[in-house]
């Protein structure tokens, strides 16, 4: 038995191993498919020739791209992800200056979806082939099929201009915070500034919202069917024919087993989130991970691109490992 | 029903908590007795570095933490003393003497000398940053006392003084290091922190030389969509707003908290064409094309007059455009395109093959549509074209590859003077991307920015205009106006036709 875990867990991390020496490969490759050079790119249009031809030797790209490849796989065993053209820093150090903006909007819409979704998704399950039930599914087929850019411009508007509330980016410039998460709502908290909290809490709701709505569709309807098949089972009959107390019954049996499609949906949704969204943290002029892999590509930026993806990729597969151990506590049928 | 009294109770918390924090932000918006200017814009910049910068957003941080050696007068492209008092130069303006100011001090509390300023310009010309390209003309400079420095160039340009108003020409200490981002200058603001694709905070030089700004703080704010950069304008967020949309002028001019600078820019957009390629190496073809567009349309309807008709090779607000060119200039005459056409060798366009114009319309939205208008004139005279739109560095691919039939992009001089527009653009030995070549035209060039008599130059550039207008090399097209927003308390901005953003008069009442 505990035999059989190592191997998975060595299984899994091979696995792992291999798709993201894929995923480099390939982001390498994309990326100098794309028309363009970066020495253009950044020289500009009035580059000379002279110019372009020593920004392009600078940065190696005048190597053949096996050459090019080889030089970047190892400077990634040594952990370096290499310097942004553009900027002239260290990848990582752009990423990292990124990443708490990411992860502190994508857990606010995370946790804004399972609190409308799962009780919505419930609430339906029990009112079945009421009229409540077909508002609420119709509600989440809309939702998961409306633009996010329309959502978002519209979100916008009726925070900002309607409710007349603060929106665009993370909070006034004019609070001054000492940041010690890079979570502007925890560091409010922590510099004791009530004020300066609630401007960023209010701006991190419309954003937040606009990801968190479609995926709140998608949980309702999941939630709904998957606790309506497990209503239908057996043991939930067995258990109702004890006299137990429905809400036990609801919450012991049958939640817990209709939870496990749920997880798997939402942790994939989450690691997608993680990604960043560009349309959002354009118009909410949120200075998420989104933005810096579109101006990468805009401007060709090769290393920034591929560094992205990189750590794109590895929380992406760190999530899926996440994902896979929750199914393990959630579900006791795997452990035997 | 179970559910039904914690429902209630959760919304009734949910309620309440809205209600609250609504309540205390709009009554706690931070108390502060600074005076702080919140600027909206759209770009990050790149670096702050004045050897790197080349990009508008990386250059109006740095405007303001630097000066350079010459300034513009108020409001114009004018050549003003700023660091340097005052300059002359030898006869063929082949060797610049810069005269400084004395007692400027850096933020970092060192004094300015010749030798810093020959220490900066050395220093920018061995890092090689984008727009290194423009001190390509400096041979070497010379000290030549504590206060004096001298520019001996490769060969005799006098458009120089213009030059030494770029970025690039900002002073920086000695040994000063990480430049990119703890910039160290002379200018009336110091930086206080930058967090990239967040905010840029500048603090007042309390001993700046021209005296302190009348601003304690510039926060600079970075709102990547235009959009939400007016949403944060008009709900009082953001002081003032640099890069507002052009669709979004009109309704902004209407909003009575709102105020509006705005000033003829030297920035052209054309319509250019490969000389390299059948049909476009027929100028009787090009001629036609320049009859077909309909200019007011595209100015008044598809651009709502946010710009203004460009007839000729350099905008007017540059000195040296010759009035005269709107009398020569070409206006929309269908007649005369198809009859020009036809004697082209092309009646209605028959034996034309369909033409490619390629756009990048990224960075500037509207010129998909002027683009479209211009399609559909073609069509009129018989012309096929089809619109390729690409993302700016495939379109700057094609564009150097002569990979084109016809392309639209506009032009930002680096230095003020109908050089910047006339070598570049139209001389063989430029840019050339056209392929335009025309032996006149390349001596004339050479001439104008070898002569140092003002007038003697006026002269050469007004029978250039005509020359250049004459062979139609491109459909000129229009100079769009620059605009500002701001609220109606922010008082002092002035407007450069140039990207010169000055925040040291701004104030707040």
């Amino acid at each position: 038995m505990a035999r059989n875990i190592v191997q998975y867990i060595f299984y899994r991390f091979m696995q792992s191993v291999l798709s993201l020496f894929g995923v480099i490969l390939i982001v390498f490759i994309l990326s100098r498919i794309l028309p363009g050079n970066p020495a253009v790119a950044i020289l500009g249009p009035k580059a000379t020739p002279e110019n372009i031809e020593r920004v392009t030797r600078e940065w190696g790209l005048d190597k053949n791209y096996l050459d090019q490849f080889t030089i970047y796989i190892s400077r990634l065993f040594r952990g370096d992800l290499g310097d942004s053209y553009v900027m002239g820093y260290s990848v990582s150090r752009l990423i990292m200056e990124r990443l708490p903006a990411s992860f502190e909007l994508v857990i606010t819409a995370f946790i804004l979806s399972l609190a409308i979704g799962i009780p919505l998704g419930i609430l339906a399950a029990r009112r079945h082939d009421t009229k409540l039930d077909l508002i609420l599914t119709s509600l989440a087929v809309m939702s998961f099929s409306f633009p996010s850019l329309l959502l978002g411009v519209l979100l916008l508007i009726f925070f900002g201009v309607n409710l007349g509330l603060p929106v665009g980016g993370r909070i006034d410039p004019r609070y001054s915070i000492n940041f010690y998460t890079g979570f502007v709502i925890l560091d409010t908290l922590l510099n004791g500034n009530i004020a300066a909290f609630f401007d960023a809490f209010m701006r991190i709701i419309p954003p937040a919202l606009t990801l968190a709505i479609p995926l709140a569709g998608l949980l309702l309807k999941l939630s709904r069917n998957s606790i309506l098949e497990v209503m239908m089972q057996d043991f939930v009959r067995t258990a109702r024919m004890k006299r137990l107390p429905e809400n036990v019954v609801m919450y012991k049996h049958i939640l817990r087993n209709a939870l496990l499609p749920i997880v798997t949906v939402a942790g994939l949704y989450f690691a997608v989130l993680v990604t960043g969204d560009i349309v959002v943290e354009t118009i909410f002029a949120w200075p998420g991970l989104g933005r810096l892999v579109w101006e990468a590509v805009t401007l060709r930026d090769y290393m920034v691109i591929q560094g992205s993806v990189l750590v794109i990729s590895i929380i992406y597969i760190a999530i899926n490992a996440v994902v896979d151990i929750l199914y393990i506590y959630i579900d006791p049928r795997i452990r035997g | 029903m179970p559910f039904s009294r914690k429902v209630i109770i959760a919304i009734v918390v949910i309620v309440i908590a809205i209600a609250v924090s609504l309540t205390v932000t709009r009554l706690t918006l931070p108390q502060s007795a600074q005076k702080i200017l919140v600027v909206g814009t759209t770009y990050d910049p790149k670096t702050l570095d004045p050897a790197q910068a080349y990009d508008i957003a990386s250059s109006i941080v740095i405007q303001n933490v630097y000066d350079t050696l010459v300034g513009y007068k108020p409001g114009t492209s004018e050549l003003t003393p700023k660091l340097a008092e005052k300059w002359e130069s030898n006869e063929n303006a082949s060797i610049w003497t810069f005269y400084l100011r004395k007692g400027v001090k850096f933020h970092d509390g060192s004094e300015l000398t010749a030798d810093i300023v020959k220490y900066s310009i050395e220093r920018a010309k061995n890092l090689q940053g984008p727009p290194a390209f423009l001190l390509d003309v400096i041979e070497r400079v010379d000290v030549v006392d504590k206060y004096i420095v001298r520019f001996v160039l490769k060969y005799p340009f006098s458009p120089f003084p213009s030059l030494a108003a770029f970025t690039i020409f900002s002073p920086v200490p000695l040994n000063a290091t990480k430049l990119d981002e703890k910039p160290i200058g002379t200018g009336p603001f110091k930086l206080e922190s930058w967090k990239k694709g967040e905010q840029i905070i500048l603090v007042a030089n309390k001993d700046y030389w021209r005296g302190s700004p009348k601003v304690d703080k510039v926060i600079i704010r970075i709102y990547p969509d235009p959009a939400t950069l007016r949403v944060a304008l008009e709900k009082g967020e953001v002081d003032l707003a640099l890069g507002i949309q052009p669709q979004d002028i009109e309704a902004l001019s209407k909003n009575p908290n709102i105020k509006m600078v705005s000033v003829d820019g030297l920035v052209i957009e054309w319509l250019g064409m490969n000389h390299r390629r059948s049909p476009f190496n027929n100028t009787l073809l090009r001629k036609a094309i320049n009859y077909a567009i309909d200019y007011d349309y595209i100015i008044n309807v598809v651009l709502r007059g946010t710009a203004t008709r460009l007839y000729g090779p350099l905008p007017p607000a540059v000195f040296g455009y010759d009035p005269e060119v709107e009398k020569y200039g070409y206006r929309y005459n269908l007649e005369l395109a198809k009859k020009l056409l036809a004697e082209a060798g092309y009646p209605e366009g028959k034996g034309l093959r369909e033409l490619e114009l390629i756009i990048s319309s990224a960075e500037r939205a509207e010129r998909k549509d002027v683009a479209a208008v211009i399609q559909r004139n073609l069509k009129e005279v018989g012309v096929n074209v089809k619109i390729v739109d690409l993302d700016w560095p495939t379109f700057l691919d094609r564009l150097f590859n002569h990979d084109f039939d016809m392309y639209m992009v506009d032009w930002f001089p680096d230095y003020v003077d109908p050089d910047d527009w006339i070598v570049p653009l139209f001389a063989s030995y430029g840019l050339n991307m056209d392929g335009y070549n025309n032996t006149v035209v390349n001596e004339l060039a050479l001439k104008a920015r070898q002569v140092a008599d003002l007038n003697e130059r006026l002269a050469i550039y007004k029978q250039l205009q005509k020359v250049i207008v004459d062979d139609a090399p491109w459909a000129f097209l229009y100079v769009p106006k620059l605009y500002v927003f701001m609220q109606k308390n922010v008082e002092g901005f002035v407007l450069y036709p140039v990207y010169y953003i000055d925040f040291y008069p701004v104030e707040k009442k």
